[in-house]
């Protein structure tokens, strides 16, 4: 389906400004997320889009957002959303420092498609670094002592931490040969798949759910239902990139199977959850099953069929949210 | 208690008595992690066969850059330090420099180093690394665990 055939809501919520934004709904937004992947675009195509849908962080206000955080917002609530923010600002950060080796053993387009998408994660990382210092109040006086800042509630009882280390080792990896295609697949698979596609997508989706339903943080809401926007171009850039090279390689399938392997191993070992979706709204179960539900249509996207011994540990996913 | 001196051979030693000894359970109900956490630990130790190779980038004059522990059969059977990699071909290469390896030392915090890319695997598949990573973080926790004494004459 091309851009022009979507139904008007999903054309909206990829074509308006960042103003705009503030009135597209979530559900419309992962829709809209999941509406090109029947025909993958191409890499010059996903540029463009990128062109057309960029954002300038600085115009976000929060003014709004520090009066609901202090006085209209439970600690339950203020709890969750303080542990989201931080790890969404370290999984932001660990994808713009570990990019840069997959672009220097892509194609032309891709290397072209994926300085966009630094540009994006870096962006990403100022937002949830300026909500944290100008709607919570953090006294952060730089990025390095706001990521410093937020590692007590990023490392402690989630898998991101996990995720995001495995994502600096395989970058780490990519830097001595980038065009190891085993390793461009694993990282392919770590991130645009499982901890982009499949965890954060989840986890915005319950975070916008909240500030709509509740009608709290009007700049936070724009900030991210902006960066889910961005999130579509990147996963089905992953995907573009999975489904391409496990078609000209399939044995390549293999490195998506040991990747899902090894991440759905931590996901079993790590997930103390600290993060209370209930809190926000949701109960434990639907965030589950929104995990679930987002891995299968991306599996479904580049055809890779699971063995049986992943099938069953998706059985026990945890829900723990978060980049 | 004895303090041994960081990279030592009496602290690489003491590090390998710390591996083996494991945590107790009393201990290990007081560290807040699913029972899933302490099985992975169990079954990575005793699966996990070969070398775990801990590195110094920056060798200070006179000191050796690698330490080698040796794993079979459920045991760290060795800890050796030398200017190579020791023995067979290890299985994996964490490196370092000396203020990152003694920061972990000194707070326990394996995975910020690895997270933010000071620690590197310069050896070994990270994907595999990764399957075993409770494992490895309780190995090395140990290096927060052994009573010791620095260059700059603090204690941890």
């Amino acid at each position: 389906m091309t851009e022009t055939m979507l139904p008007d809501a999903l054309r909206a919520a990829g074509e308006v400004d960042l103003h705009g934004l503030a009135g597209v709904r979530e559900d419309d937004m992962v829709e809209y997320v999941h509406s090109g992947l029947e025909r993958l675009p191409g890499y010059l195509e996903l540029y463009a889009r990128y062109l057309k849908q960029r954002w300038d962080v600085y115009e976000l206000d929060f003014t709004q957002d520090r009066y609901d955080w202090h006085e209209r917002m439970g600690d339950a609530e203020r709890a969750a959303m303080l542990i989201a923010s931080g790890r969404f600002m370290h999984g932001e950060r660990a994808v713009e420092v570990t990019l840069a080796p997959l672009l220097l053993g892509g194609t032309e387009e891709q290397k072209i498609y994926l300085t966009s998408q630094i540009e994006d994660e870096a962006r990403h990382v100022i937002f949830f670094e300026r909500f944290r210092r100008e709607a919570i109040g953090f006294a952060s006086a730089s990025v390095d002592e706001a990521l410093d800042g937020a590692y007590e509630e990023y490392h402690y009882g989630g898998e991101a931490i996990f995720n995001h280390a495995l994502l600096a080792q395989l970058g780490h990896c990519l830097a001595r040969d980038p065009q190891d295609m085993h390793n461009r697949v694993r990282y392919a698979t770590v991130y645009f798949f499982w901890t982009e596609g499949v965890r954060a997508l989840s986890t915005f989706q319950l975070l916008l759910n909240y500030c709509r339903e509740s009608n709290v943080l009007p700049g936070f809401y724009t900030g991210l239902i902006a960066t889910t926007r961005d999130e579509s171009r990147h996963v089905q850039f992953g995907l573009r990139l999975l489904h391409d090279a496990i078609h000209a390689d399939p044995t390549l399938v293999a490195d998506v199977h040991e990747a899902l392997r090894t991440l759905v191993s931590i996901n079993a070992a790590i997930s103390l959850e600290t993060f209370n979706p209930e809190a926000l709204g949701w109960t434990t179960e639907r965030a589950r099953q929104t995990v679930i539900r987002n891995l299968y249509r991306k599996l479904d996207c580049i055809g890779v069929r699971l063995p049986d011994d992943i099938e069953t540990s998706l059985g026990y996913v945890q829900a723990g949210l978060g980049e | 208690m004895t303090q041994d001196a960081f990279w030592s051979a009496a602290w690489a030693e003491a590090l390998r008595a710390c591996i083996n000894c494991g945590r107790a359970p009393e201990e290990r109900a007081q560290i807040r992690r699913p029972e899933a956490y302490w099985q992975a630990i169990d079954r990575g130790r005793q699966t996990f066969g070969g070398s775990l190779v801990l590195g110094i980038r920056d060798v200070p004059r006179g000191q050796s850059a690698y330490l080698t522990l040796a794993f079979d059969g459920g045991a760290c059977t060795a800890a050796r330090l030398g200017a190579q990699s020791d023995g067979a071909e290890p299985r994996y290469v964490l490196a370092g420099t000396q203020a990152d390896w003694q920061a972990m030392a000194r707070d326990g915090n394996l995975l910020r180093g690895i997270m933010y890319g000071t620690l590197r695997l310069d050896a070994g598949d990270p994907i595999a690394f990764f399957k075993d990573i409770c494992f490895f973080l309780e190995v090395l926790a140990c290096l927060a665990r052994v009573p010791t004494t620095f260059a700059d004459g603090a204690a941890a």
